[in-house]
């Protein structure tokens, strides 16, 4: 994953929600249409899409999409 | 646009973004999550409300931007702090919804409210939730163990297969909804009383939690106008069919009650 583009791209196809690069530093609640079951949808993607497993403590942690950005962007 | 924020609401941990509260003539929807949720469970309805209604998710401890603060196992407490935080936002016309645990957390408030001489909302919305246990029973929290509660969750569709896959994440959501089952199943009301408010129960035709047969217990809890309404789907009808539950609570907000 190398791109913030690429990033929303994957949202829009595996999750169906069509964001904007601000939205990502929204907290969840704040991001029209999210389901806290999209990021289960999200995270088996982007490790389907990048080959890395990532870290379930910082899933965890993670506020808002740019944390899970982060963490896609260094596995 | 006239702004008519109370000068002492401010920014809550409850409720970040209280910009909903801005523009006048609007009815305030606080909205409580179930148990094992967050506040994101209502994210959908924002572009589904009526323009007339301000959407205010409340957004428990221990979950997405609360991740880090102490979850709450006891509703006192946790009613101690919803109206030490909200008490300043309901200086005009408000309502509750909440689904499953969340209907038992609107309700409690409601109660709590009546009962501190705060003011009551125009409409408690309880959706998914049986009422709570009159019986004078012990609030002694039975909850199953962890295997139990994952076959439990995942018949009610609230645990999918894929987190199956992610042991640590299947576990934080166990302890998650345990801690917040406990929450719900130990409230018992304080001996003080019906609420007078108009109550609307909604019930999802094919959920086992509030079977729409037994939506009309809710009846005794409230001497003002009162209705049920099934809404397709099982448990998590709020998550499966959007449009027609926000259809539903846009009409039941709209207009006054008439019996």
């Amino acid at each position: 994953m190398t791109s913030i583009e690429q990033f929303l791209s994957l949202i829009h196809t595996e999750v169906g929600l069509e964001l904007a690069v601000e939205d990502i530093d929204r907290g969840f609640d704040q991001v029209a249409g999210w389901d806290s079951l999209h990021l289960l949808t999200l995270i088996t993607a982007l490790e389907e899409t990048t080959g890395q497993q990532i870290s379930m403590p910082d899933v965890l942690q993670a506020t808002k999409l740019a944390d899970i950005y982060g963490l896609a962007a260094i596995s | 646009m006239i702004n008519i924020v109370a000068p002492s609401a401010r920014p809550s941990p409850y409720l970040p973004d209280i910009s909903g509260l801005a523009r006048a003539g609007r009815t305030r929807l606080f909205c409580f999550h179930y148990a094992g949720g967050t506040a994101s469970a209502f994210a959908s309805w924002r572009d589904r409300l009526s323009p007339q209604i301000a959407l205010l998710p409340v957004q428990l401890p221990g979950r997405e931007y609360r991740v880090h603060d102490r979850r709450i196992l006891a509703m006192d407490r946790l009613l101690e702090e919803l109206v030490r935080d909200l008490r300043p936002m309901l200086d005009a016309p408000f309502a509750l919804y909440g689904h499953s645990m969340g209907a038992m957390i609107a309700y409690a408030f409601a109660r709590h409210l009546r009962d501190h001489g705060g003011p009551a909302p125009s409409a408690l919305l309880l959706g998914a939730c049986p009422p709570p246990d009159t019986t004078g029973r012990s609030a002694h929290a039975e909850i199953p163990d962890r295997a139990a509660l994952v076959h439990w969750m995942r018949e009610l569709g609230g645990v999918p297969d894929a987190l199956l896959q992610y042991p640590e994440w299947l576990e934080a959501s166990v302890a998650l909804l345990r801690d917040d089952l406990v929450l719900a199943s130990t409230y018992r009301p304080p001996p003080s009383g019906p609420l007078s408010c108009p109550v609307h129960v909604l019930a999802g035709a094919r959920d086992p939690v509030l079977p729409p047969a037994r939506a009309g217990e809710w009846a005794e809890h409230t001497t003002g106008p009162f209705t049920t309404h099934t809404v397709p789907g099982g448990h998590f009808f709020l998550r499966e069919h959007p449009d027609e539950l926000v259809h539903l609570v846009n009409n039941l907000l709209r207009q006054p009650f008439r019996a």
